[in-house]
């Protein structure tokens, strides 16, 4: 399956501008000539120019640098987010699998409610209620994301739970968690592989709108939603402030959407037969 | 009997992921009128392939080729041709009927909207006329029956439908894929029954296509056996199961559920090939008996033999 | 079926008082008192004002209780009053309703509207250049963020072109405009919301009704229509769409909670007087009746949403409505 994944135009693409992006927020703070929080009194609001490649915001600082720093968070947010959210579903879902039953009926009845909330709501309530801050944020986004890795999760396993390597486990007296963990769970990797890379780009862009609305990462740190917040005040004056950080968005969530959408085809097919049986 | 549909050296190529595949070779048979011929032959031998390709049926891509295609006096030019013979002459049964409906729609929809399409009849001479049809193939009471869902009829009825569906559109040739294929023995008869009658009341050509030879034994008038995408063998139903000429047609009579001497089921040596490394020369000589120094070099003609049968075996070379 | 539809009803009651529970929870989970929203401001505010505030309010009762009567009044529609102005909050939430019902709807229908027959159209001529293009352009719209398209469309057709309004639904001068020309004032403001919020969508259904339409044409009753010799069109609309549009049912139903709840960064960057206006001014006043009330609204109509796209998919598919019976 990595092989015909990795054969794919639209994996290659995705992967080439994801490992730019990484590259970016790793050596971009060290190699940008200014500071994120640098004020350049001298370019207020300034087009791209020779000094400031994409140009400087109504306070003076530097659009590029503050992209790349914002790259580091958003990037950051975006993986451990789902992280979270993976490790919390596959337990869930796995267990409400596995054990099937009274346990399932509670578990999935939890999955039911979570689901009801409009995340956005959910999500702002929450923020509001705590401050904002990183681990908050992040907190919050993987513990609102974990719901679609559970159901995926859960249905693997109950179609793998009667398989003969599953008994077979039993029969020598393996526990439940050796035969979740070892056995139940790589192979259910597939889809929630498939369902975390889209999960990242979900994060990333939650993350931005929080930040956009205010409530997300605190200026000055920089993050692509905050910067756009900033453009609005600017809006129809200074054109570059609002299409750079809502461009790199842009950018990683269409590298993001087409790995992902390049490891689901993938994933279809692995056991696929092609054309219909040309002799039926 | 007069001669409805003729195909010369139909050749069918699908297509596949690693390239294209040819399916069926110089096929080459016709069809008379109120005469039931049997193509039989092992799963993936190519029958159904060539069944589609009649009326242009196949997957998109998919290529077609034949020296002559002529039904009904109509010289077919190319792919087109055949496809305006869908419903005009030509009709076609499945094998799984379930599946062969459309589950939203009741049967007595499905038949009225053949009726009105096909055969340009208005709206209350299809109900009346849809409600004979489903009465005709055993469907009573017709009036309850056509309002009932695919899913709510079994797999024998659905195929009633579908024979239903075949009469609305007035056809002169049958083809018929498996149309018996799955269904319990009984029913199997039935049924086979049903379609045997109905062809010699309308006088239909059908192309039955089955890989049951009991079945065909019973309904075939003609008889041709395909292997790896070429017909074989073809003759009169009863010269060809009785005495058959082609080693493959003599292993698989010989196939059937019957032990041998010592008590064991007999099988065919080897394995179907694969059509992408077909044998060099005869598709069959690896897994023959009786096979000769050339079998391995040319692939045999069709060899005409005496009471109109044909073989595609260097044993039966006539000089 | 009704017992289908039953089941699906108990199914419903313990999810509704696992919403509530949670909806009530969230807010409790604020440091401090509820009532500091109310007083925190106002350092005069001596402590027993603030005790008789506790009590008015229900604050000085065990949580238990408290869940309970505020349980049992919301199951009557009374979400109490707002902390930010004392108004009843039902009376702010339908005053914000139909602005973000108008917009939602409105997009609704246009996102049906293009959505199903262009993902129809990309399926039927799959492979070719149509349906290449079209599914590229759909896939960079759905991944662009919704409001950098809102601000570049605002920047661009809105201050520099100046052909569209881009703040609120009112002009200034609105109530002096003549009947009709209220009309249109107000169907100019909306058109860069509906057309922002039909573009964010626009690619999930499209996509969805792809995958189901090529699905559909693969399917063996797909084959024998063909083979009577019915036209490609009758196929095609009365017969594959029908099939494959089933499952956008589910997606209608699952809608219904949508219309309500306006996108929050939306309606804020066209300051549009809806639903997620209302909700984030709430959030950030702390006003916490509106915002347990609001939580509580879009999740029950989530489960609403769910009920109606299980009715609405057994009354359409007749395998559910009609079971299985050996004629």
């Amino acid at each position: 399956m990595l092989r015909d994944f990795s054969k794919r135009k639209q994996a290659q693409f995705g992967l080439l501008l994801v490992g730019l992006f990484l590259a970016a927020s790793l050596i971009g703070p060290h190699v940008c000539p200014w500071q994120p929080d640098a004020v350049d009194e001298a370019h207020l609001l300034t087009p791209p120019g020779r000094s400031h490649w994409l140009g400087t915001d109504q306070l003076g600082r530097d659009i590029l640098s503050r992209l790349v720093a914002g790259a580091r968070i958003s990037l950051l947010i975006g993986f451990v987010v789902v992280l979270i959210a993976t490790a919390v579903g596959v337990l869930i879902g796995a267990t409400a699998g596995y054990f099937g039953g009274g346990v399932d009926n509670v578990l999935m009845r939890l999955v039911d409610i979570a689901l009801c909330f409009p995340v956005t709501f959910l999500i702002l309530a929450v923020i509001a209620v705590l401050e904002p801050s990183t681990v908050n944020i992040i907190l919050i986004l993987g513990l609102t994301g974990w719901m679609g890795q559970a159901r995926l999760v859960r249905a693997e396993v109950l179609s793998l739970k009667s398989r003969e390597f599953v008994l077979l486990a039993r029969s020598y007296g393996a526990s439940h968690s050796r035969i979740i963990l070892r056995h139940l769970v790589p192979n259910a990797a597939g889809p929630v592989i498939v369902a975390a890379i889209f999960g990242v780009a979900a994060a990333i862009l939650a993350e931005a709108g929080l930040s956009f609305l205010g409530l997300g990462i605190q200026p000055p740190t920089p993050s692509w939603g905050n910067m756009l917040a900033d453009a609005r005040s600017t809006l129809g004056v200074a054109w570059w402030q609002s299409l750079f950080p809502g461009a790199a968005i842009f950018l990683i969530l269409v590298a993001l959407n087409a790995l992902g959408e390049a490891a689901r085809a993938s994933l279809r097919h692995e056991g696929k037969n092609y054309e219909r049986d040309p002799a039926r | 009997m007069k001669e409805i549909l003729r195909v010369e050296n139909l050749t069918v190529r699908l297509p596949q992921p690693d390239g294209m595949m040819t399916v069926a070779r110089d096929v080459s048979f016709s069809l008379h009128e109120g005469e039931i011929l049997c193509c039989v032959g092992e799963s993936g031998c190519g029958k159904t392939t060539t069944a589609l390709a009649l009326t242009d049926l196949l997957p998109e891509h998919s290529r077609v080729s034949f020296d002559r295609l002529v039904f009904n006096g109509h010289v077919a030019q190319d792919a087109t041709t055949c496809a305006s013979w869908r419903g005009q002459g030509i009709a076609n049964i499945f094998q799984e009927a379930s599946a062969h409906l459309d589950p939203l729609f009741c049967v007595g929809a499905q038949v009225r909207e053949t009726l009105i399409t096909t055969r340009g009849l208005d709206e209350e001479a299809a109900h009346a006329e849809a409600r004979r049809l489903l009465d005709r193939v055993g469907l009573k009471p017709a009036e309850d029956v056509e309002r009932f869902y695919p899913h709510q009829l079994s797999g024998g009825m659905n195929q009633r439908v579908l024979v239903a569906l075949a009469l609305a559109c007035a056809p002169r040739v049958l083809i018929a894929d498996e149309p018996t294929t799955g269904l319990d023995q009984a029913l199997r008869l039935e049924l086979a029954g049903l379609i045997k009658g109905l062809a010699a009341e309308k006088g239909w050509a059908v192309l039955w296509i089955t890989h049951d030879i009991d079945l065909a034994e019973v309904v075939a008038d003609r008889a041709m056996v395909m292997y790896a995408g070429r017909i074989v063998e073809e003759g009169k139903a009863q010269d060809v199961f009785t005495s058959p000429l082609h080693p493959y047609t003599q292993a698989l009579l010989a196939c059937r559920l019957r032990k041998d001497a010592a008590g064991r089921l007999p099988s065919i040596y080897g394995e179907v090939p694969n059509f992408r490394a077909l044998p060099a020369g005869c598709a069959f000589h690896p897994r023959c008996a009786q096979r000769l120094k050339e079998c391995d070099k040319t692939i045999p003609e069709t060899f005409p033999q005496a009471g109109g049968r044909k073989v595609r075996c260097y044993l039966r070379r006539t000089v | 079926m009704i017992i289908f539809l039953a089941k699906k009803l108990g199914q419903m009651v313990p999810v509704f008082l696992g919403i509530t529970v949670i909806s009530f929870f969230v807010i409790h989970l604020a440091p401090g008192r509820p009532s500091d929203a109310l007083t925190e401001l106002n350092p005069k505010v001596s402590l027993e004002v603030r005790e008789r505030l506790e009590k008015l309010y229900g604050l000085d009762k065990p949580i238990g209780q408290q869940y309970r009567d505020w349980l049992t009044r919301i199951v009557r529609l009374d979400f109490g009053a707002s902390f930010a102005d004392g108004r009843p909050v039902t009376a702010k939430i339908l005053e914000a309703l139909p602005v973000t019902l108008l917009i939602n709807f409105a997009s609704l229908v246009l996102i049906l509207g293009i959505g199903i027959p262009l993902g129809a159209l990309c399926a039927v001529r799959k492979g070719t250049w149509i349906d290449k293009a079209i599914s590229a352009t759909l896939f960079l719209l759905f991944a662009a963020p919704t409001f950098w398209l809102a601000l570049l469309l605002m920047d661009w057709l809105g201050v520099k072109l100046g052909c569209l309004p881009v703040f609120g639904i009112k002009s200034i001068d609105h109530e002096y405009l003549s009947g009709p020309a209220k009309v249109l004032d107000i169907a100019r403001h909306l058109v860069l919301p509906v057309t922002v919020s039909t573009i964010a969508s626009l690619a999930g259904i499209s996509r969805y009704v792809h995958q189901n339409m090529v699905q559909t044409l693969r399917e063996p009753f797909v084959l024998a229509c063909r083979s009577r010799g019915l036209p490609q069109r009758l196929v095609i609309y009365r017969h594959c769409l029908r099939n494959a549009l089933l499952p956008v049912i589910t997606i209608l139903g699952l809608s219904l909670p949508g219309l309500i709840s306006g996108g929050v960064i939306f309606e804020s960057i066209f300051a549009i007087p809806g639903t997620g206006r209302l909700f984030f001014a709430s959030v950030m006043a702390r006003d916490y009746p509106v915002i347990m009330a609001m939580l509580v609204l879009g999740a029950v109509l989530t489960l609403l949403g769910n009920f109606l796209a299980d009715i609405g998919y057994a009354l359409a598919d007749p395998r559910i409505r009609y079971p299985k019976n050996a004629a």
